[in-house]
């Protein structure tokens, strides 16, 4: 059987992609590594416990906002109950050394009330830095409703916006509104949630990724993986195959030279017109003969910078007084439940960030476990999927750590699992000093390191989120040589899911004509 | 660097990183119709001349005005002396 359109990989992007090209009427396929899709988003469950991945909230899914838009485009929303994240403080940043300490509420109003007045004398530039942020994101590709602005419009034959993306960073915008102190680490710290330094993101990238953050914060019913079942059974109606525990490790050219099919290290080959790589792009460049690109192409694409790397902590809490959930548990585990001594403190719906002493990099991944960047999520309602099957809604840790060099997880002194558990260790005991509320119910369930990144992100280097984005580096845009052949995923537009579905929005608007695409937005906007 | 030898640097990145043959490099050449490049390269060609020549390009109208090997050339002397006189 013949495809209109292959998408290499199940994430975000590839799914919605699908879903989209599905939506115009093609025949689509999608192939996924992985025994199931998007592994990188679906959290796994252990004990009973709920564990979310790369997934913990996300910004612009108040109604009408961004992503909920989005999401109403690609008919998933029906498929998802959304969570708030807590009102009033979703995000709170603390720098143990200087007695920072500050959280987030909800909204451009209550958050600009909240600044305001921890720091009235920066009150002017607040106002003006936020309208900034609105402004540019209004020229993004893609971000406001429904009209989009097409990658053309940038003025760039080839999407990547010059003026738009490579002409400010983060930090010069910062200096330009003398914006200094502990208002400054503020603006900064979403940084974590694209992986660029504030000297190194574009503005434009920036505020697209924290204008969402700072109208609304939400995660959904059941998590990450409430997601991926939202959008592979979409997709399943949609009629688009999903092939899993297939990797593709060659694609095929016709004798014209051009994209023909995809053949995978199971024998299995599969035909199509075209096809979308969803891939990190230099995984992509391996999967074709050299001569297909300009060796000026393949050496931009094989210079692109990481992402950080990453850690992360699984940690589950003992359940709360009563829960006949954490009594069954520990009653399978032998233990007689210590009822009376369940710790009650709630952080649901909250994230933290431990912030490095002053004048230490933001992401500096070889401080001390003790001393690195630490942040903390409580998802919100992770405790339960569509189908009401009662998890309890783990804790996760993240720090930034050294990129993953194949070998070195085992050292001289200790084999990988006693530097992981110990990792595990010391992370638990820095997060109860510093919220001895969580107290000695918390347990390391386990932990993950740029080598499971690397795995389920498909990056060389297990970084958080494949190639960074920053000014002066020129990502690949949607279209390529190889007629056939697109890019879309986190590499191309930004990273998160809301980059993740833009960057589909940007490629299929390519392939079918942004007309279209746009017509599309206007039905879903109401208009 | 004159004018002259900022051509030839120009010239001499373009026919490497592009495989071009040094023949075509006249300033009447067509980018896209003689040299054989089209608009997917354009980013391409930024990287390489902002390497060249240590200048950074971020001006999109300017890059849609080019049309012919001559008119990279005249963009990337103006960009050079804009380069010069902000320093
Ligand atoms: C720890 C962590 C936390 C995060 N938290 C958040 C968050 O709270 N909110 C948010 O919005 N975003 C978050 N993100 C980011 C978000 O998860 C990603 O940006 C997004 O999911 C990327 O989607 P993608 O489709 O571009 O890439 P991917 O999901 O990486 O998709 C690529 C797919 O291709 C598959 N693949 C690779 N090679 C092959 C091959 N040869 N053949 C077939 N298939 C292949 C991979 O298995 C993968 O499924 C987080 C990321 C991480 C790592």
């Amino acid at each position: 059987m013949k495809y209109d359109y292959l998408i290499i990989g199940a994430g975000i992007s590839g799914l919605s992609s699908a879903l989209l090209l599905a939506r115009f009427g093609f025949k689509v396929a999608v192939v996924e590594q992985a025994p199931r899709p998007a592994p990188l988003v679906e959290g796994f469950v252990r004990n009973n416990v709920y564990f979310e991945t790369g997934f913990h909230y996300a910004g612009g899914l108040e109604d009408g906002g961004v992503l909920d838009l989005n999401l109403r485009l690609l008919g998933i929303s029906d498929h998802l109950q959304k969570v708030p994240f807590d009102l009033k403080v979703y995000d709170t940043v603390v720098q143990p050394e200087s007695g920072l300490n500050f959280s987030f509420p909800q909204g451009y109003a209550a958050l600009g009330d909240a600044l305001r007045e921890h720091f009235p004398t920066q009150r002017q530039a607040l106002s003006e830095y936020f309208e900034r942020i609105q402004q540019i994101t209004r020229k993004l590709p893609y971000y406001c409703f429904p009209e989009p602005v097409k990658p053309e419009d940038l003025g760039e034959s080839s999407a990547s916006g010059l003026s738009l993306l490579h002409e400010y960073n983060l930090a010069q915008v910062l200096d330009e509104l003398a914006i200094g102190g502990e208002l400054r680490t503020l603006l900064q710290i979403h940084c974590l949630l694209h992986g660029s330094l504030p000297s190194e993101v574009p503005f434009a990238i920036h505020a697209g990724v924290v204008d969402g953050y700072y109208r609304s914060a939400h995660t959904f019913k059941g998590g990450g993986r409430a997601l991926v079942t939202a959008l592979v059974t979409v997709l399943k109606q949609c009629g688009v195959d999903l092939f899993c525990r297939h990797r593709v490790e060659e694609i095929e050219l016709s004798a014209a030279g051009a994209f023909a099919g995809v053949r995978c290290t199971n024998g299995v080959k599969l035909q199509a017109s075209g096809c979308i790589s969803t891939l990190h792009p230099q995984a992509m460049l391996k999967l074709l003969p050299a001569s297909v690109f300009r060796p000026v192409y393949r050496r931009r694409l094989a210079a692109l910078k990481e992402s950080p790397g990453a850690e992360i902590v699984f940690l589950r809490r003992e359940r709360k007084r009563g829960s006949t959930l954490g009594v069954r548990c520990e009653r399978q585990r032998g233990i007689t439940p210590r009822v009376d001594s369940l710790p009650v403190h709630n952080f649901q719906g909250r994230n933290f960030f431990f912030l490095p002493g002053s004048g230490k990099a933001m992401f500096d991944p070889d401080l001390p476990l003790s001393e690195r960047l630490l942040y903390l999520n409580f998802a919100g309602s992770a405790g339960s999927d569509a189908s009401d099957n009662n998890w309890e809604g783990g804790v996760t840790a993240i720090l930034p750590a050294p990129y993953y060099e194949p070998g070195t997880e085992v050292s001289a002194t200790l084999s990988y699992a006693e530097r992981k558990a110990q990792t595990g260790e010391l992370v638990r005991k820095r997060i109860i000093e510093l919220l001895p509320e969580l107290g000695p119910g918390l347990e390391v369930e386990c932990v993950a390191t740029g080598k499971t990144l690397q795995r389920i992100n498909a990056s060389a280097h297990g970084s958080l989120y494949g190639v960074k984005h920053m000014v002066g580096q020129f990502n690949p845009s949607a279209k390529t040589r190889l007629p056939g052949l697109f890019l879309a995923g986190q590499a191309t537009a930004a990273p998160g899911l809301l980059g993740a579905i833009t960057s589909a929005l940007i490629t299929v608007g390519g392939i079918v004509g942004h007309d279209r695409v746009e017509a599309l937005r206007r039905d879903t906007a109401g208009l | 660097m004159t004018d002259t030898e900022i051509i030839s640097l120009v010239n001499d990145s373009l026919v490497e990183e592009f495989e071009l043959e040094i023949s075509t490099m006249v300033s009447e050449a067509e980018i896209f119709a003689d040299l054989g490049l089209d608009s997917l390269d354009i980013v391409d060609m930024v990287v390489v001349l902002e390497g060249a020549l240590g200048i950074k390009i971020r001006d999109d109208a300017g890059l849609r005005e080019i049309h012919t090997l001559g008119d990279i050339h005249q963009f990337v002397l103006q960009k050079k002396r804009e380069t010069e006189a902000a320093s």
